[in-house]
């Protein structure tokens, strides 16, 4: 993954599973948690009003005699006694009134003194109700009619404190989270392990995809296909079936780019017998000459100055021919003659499109890049430029060195590139080789080298209104050369 | 205290519940001493709530000092309230009996003394009237107007008789001076429903009110004596007219007189808090006496 994506949906699978497991076990123990929660809840109330109608019908049993004579001191004193037998819930508080809502005693008679009127205790109450629970102030509110003789003399009223209910409801809370919570950790932690094996294989697909990028596409390996699972196995199968292709063509394409070469070659050669052509006519014409009148002192100066110029024309064109591609010189070095002798080479084709080059070769001494990798895409580029440029235009082409890189320009005054054919100098696009007339094989070819020699092209508009083409190549020595078209 | 008057006679130790209300106010009970051959009728002899630490260890001592200092068992009857004992007194059915001074008074010509308690040297107490210890100055029974009040028992001298009295002088009657008047048939009860706020203010036995605070502090220290009554006669011992010349109360007098001279008296004393028993002339109740006319007096 590059960078953290907000977007569920580009989050790695080993990732999303585990995520996925663990919130279906915070739903699930949501769910559990509540049910616990209000069945104990449900339990504690029945407990609770169980205890409380035990605890409110004995007090009721021993108050009735007391509260038939109003005998405040009998009344506390057996609210008293009972407070001491809860047991089962917390502190209660206990009220005792008459039939006319008159506090007779209660168990803290500060807060509800003799005579003081606590018919608003009904509040509490819904309908016929005895037993209501307040969890938030954590108090359960009960009530007893007292009735002797089917008459209502009085009633009690008592008061719980329920914190320690509300505390076993925490704690059983605080148990459910911290096992659902291990119990999520653990399953996420699982579930990412085996999705990570499950995907392993896809993983050994990225690394062979990856590898391709750089070289040849690498078959996967019987052994790891076997072991692999049979849906992964299909496409492993697949994966080297491509690959297999993928290699063929790439073959194919190197064997195109060698006949591609060929091809310039032949060019150049037909233009090469079309330069030494020229000047056989005046040498055999000034040989003729010579033998008609070659006694003549100056017909036979003029002669001969004729043949040598002819023949050193000749010599030239055979020369510049001879250093393109010639094997005497170790390919790591790059001198600025190396790159005059394209000048030469291209020559003829200048000639026969009356076109004119001004050449600024700036280079000194000798750099450490593959020599005739570059001269290939100086002529490449060349004749690209050359092809497209009207007759009579200009071309320009400089060669410089920055810091650490070899500069070169190649300016025309052609209608300059469109996308495809600029996408395949530049290595925008990784479409194989195009095949066909004025593909742009040529091309295709630089870029391959570019990439050899770890350079780029970029595409730009010249000055002169044509296309430029900017070269960049590190200057550092290149270990390996790959066999190059 | 309805279990306890269920229990209408307890025959030996083991069967008492072993609260010091149970035996506080608890209702009739004999404590019987089958050791002591039964040579003539026991002696019995009537308490009431004037018991503080009447615990079983209290009873037990008293009731076995006085079947060895008099040669006779000695049965223990108590009873809830000064009437049932006064009444179980004056019928008969009891030998001797520890009342209260206004009991006494009233009935001067039907009773005579065996003996008075001296406490602190002397054979007097005191009243108090007794607020919540958290109640701004009192200084006369005026600013208690309007209270709920306890009194410990209506033929209580120091527990309602002074109260009366006092509110007499003012022309005044309890139940129109206080808002409620309740009666708690226990000095120790008018201090638990002062100190837990039940009453605002009680009438209450200052000997029992100065013990309890050395027994249980804690309970004392949320009342206040508000006002002091003078010194008054201390509950007596008393017998019926009839019986006064009799050789089994003139063997009982001698033992409560001898008490101090003896181990287990010695600490049956130690537990009332009590110095001894004197003869007393019933001069000593005229105060009460006083009381009562001035009760009687205004209706």
């Amino acid at each position: 993954m590059k960078r953290a994506s907000l977007d569920p949906r580009r989050w790695p699978l080993a990732f999303k599973a585990p995520a996925l497991v663990a919130a279906f076990m915070l739903i699930v123990s949501i769910v559990m948690t509540n049910a616990v929660l209000s069945r104990l809840r449900e339990t504690q109330e029945r407990q609770l009003a169980a205890m409380s109608m035990i605890y409110l019908n004995g007090l009721a049993s021993a108050l009735i005699p007391h509260v038939l004579r109003e005998d405040i001191w009998e009344i506390f004193d057996t609210i008293e006694r009972g407070a001491n037998l809860e047991g089962g819930f917390g502190r209660a508080s206990v009220v005792v009134v008459d039939s006319k809502g008159e506090t007779l005693a209660a168990s803290d008679p500060r807060k509800a003194p003799v005579l003081s009127q606590q018919s608003d205790r009904d509040r509490h109450f819904e309908g016929d109700a005895v037993l209501t629970v307040d969890s938030d102030k954590a108090r359960a509110f009960a009530r007893k009619p007292l009735i002797y003789q089917e008459r209502r003399i009085g009633e009690i009223y008592a008061d719980y404190d329920i914190r320690h209910l509300l505390r076993e409801r925490g704690e059983v809370l605080r148990t459910l989270i911290a096992t659902n919570t291990g119990i999520a950790l653990l399953l996420a932690a699982f579930g990412y392990w085996i999705i990570r094996r499950m995907l392993g294989p896809l993983a050994t697909l990225s690394r062979h995809l990856d590898l391709s990028v750089s070289g040849p596409v690498q078959p996967i390996p019987q052994d790891q296909i076997t072991a692999s699972t049979r849906e992964f196995r299909r496409l492993f199968v697949r994966f080297n079936a491509m690959a297999d292709a993928v290699n063929e063509r790439e073959a194919i394409a190197k064997e195109l780019a060698n006949e591609e070469r060929l091809a310039s070659l032949g060019r150049l050669a037909s233009g090469m017998a079309h330069e030494i052509n020229n000047p056989l006519g005046g040498l055999f014409n000034a040989i003729d000459t010579l033998k008609r009148h070659g006694d003549k002192p100056s017909v036979r100066s003029t002669s001969l100055n004729l043949i040598e110029r002819g023949l050193k024309g000749i010599r030239d064109v055979v020369r510049s021919t001879l250093t393109a591609y010639r094997a005497d010189r170790g390919p790591s070095r790059l001198a600025a003659a190396d790159l005059d002798d394209i000048r030469l080479l291209v020559g003829p084709e200048l000639v026969r499109h009356a076109l004119s080059l001004d050449w600024r070769n700036m280079l000194e001494g000798e750099l450490p890049t593959d020599a005739s990798a570059l001269r290939q895409v100086v002529l490449n580029l060349l004749l690209n430029a050359i092809q497209a440029s009207p007759d009579g235009g200009q071309l320009i082409f400089l060669a410089t060195v920055d810091a650490e890189n070899l500069l070169l320009e190649v300016h025309d005054e052609g209608p300059g590139f469109n996308a495809e054919t600029e996408a395949v100098l530049t290595g925008e696009s990784q479409k194989p080789a195009p095949v066909g007339e004025g593909s742009g094989l040529g091309l295709w070819v630089t870029r391959r080298l570019l990439q050899d020699l770890r350079g780029r092209a970029i595409v730009g508009v010249s000055h002169l209104g044509g296309a430029l083409v900017q070269v960049r190549v590190p200057l550092a020595p290149v270990e390996e050369l790959r066999d190059v078209a | 205290m309805t279990v306890g008057r269920e229990r209408r006679s307890v025959p030996a130790r083991g069967n008492w519940a072993p609260t010091r209300r149970g035996v506080l106010v608890g209702g009739a009970a004999f404590i019987g001493a089958p050791a002591i051959v039964r040579a003539e009728q026991p002696f019995r002899f009537g308490l009431t709530p004037v018991f503080l630490t009447s615990d079983l260890d209290l009873l037990e001592a008293l009731q076995r000092y006085l079947s060895v200092a008099m040669g006779n068992e000695v049965q223990l009857v108590l009873k809830r309230t000064y009437q049932e004992i006064t009444s179980q007194l004056l019928s008969g059915l009891l030998d001797s009996a520890w009342i209260c001074g206004f009991p006494f008074v009233a009935y001067r010509r039907e009773l005579e003394l065996v003996a008075v308690p001296v406490w602190r040297g002397k054979p007097t107490y005191q009243s108090y009237l007794l607020v919540g210890a958290d109640r701004g100055d009192v200084s006369s029974i005026r600013d208690l107007r309007g209270d709920i009040h306890a009194f410990s028992d209506p033929d209580s001298n120091s527990g309602y008789l002074v109260t009366r009295a006092l509110l007499a002088e003012n022309r005044a009657k309890p139940q129109d001076f206080f808002r409620r008047t309740f009666f708690t048939y226990g000095h120790r009860n008018v201090v638990r429903a002062v100190a837990a706020g039940l009453a605002q203010s009680g009438s209450v036995d200052g000997y029992v009110w100065e013990v309890l605070s050395e027994a249980e502090p804690e309970l004392t220290k949320l009342t206040k004596p508000a006002w002091r009554s003078e010194r008054m006669g201390f509950p007596p011992i008393a017998t019926s007219a009839g019986n006064a010349a009799s050789e089994g109360i003139r063997r009982f007098q001698r033992a409560l007189i001898d008490m101090p001279s003896d181990p287990t008296g010695r600490s049956v004393l130690g537990l009332l808090r009590l110095d001894g028993f004197a003869t007393e002339d019933p001069s000593l109740f005229d105060s009460i006496a006083r009381r009562v006319d001035l009760v009687r007096a205004l209706g």
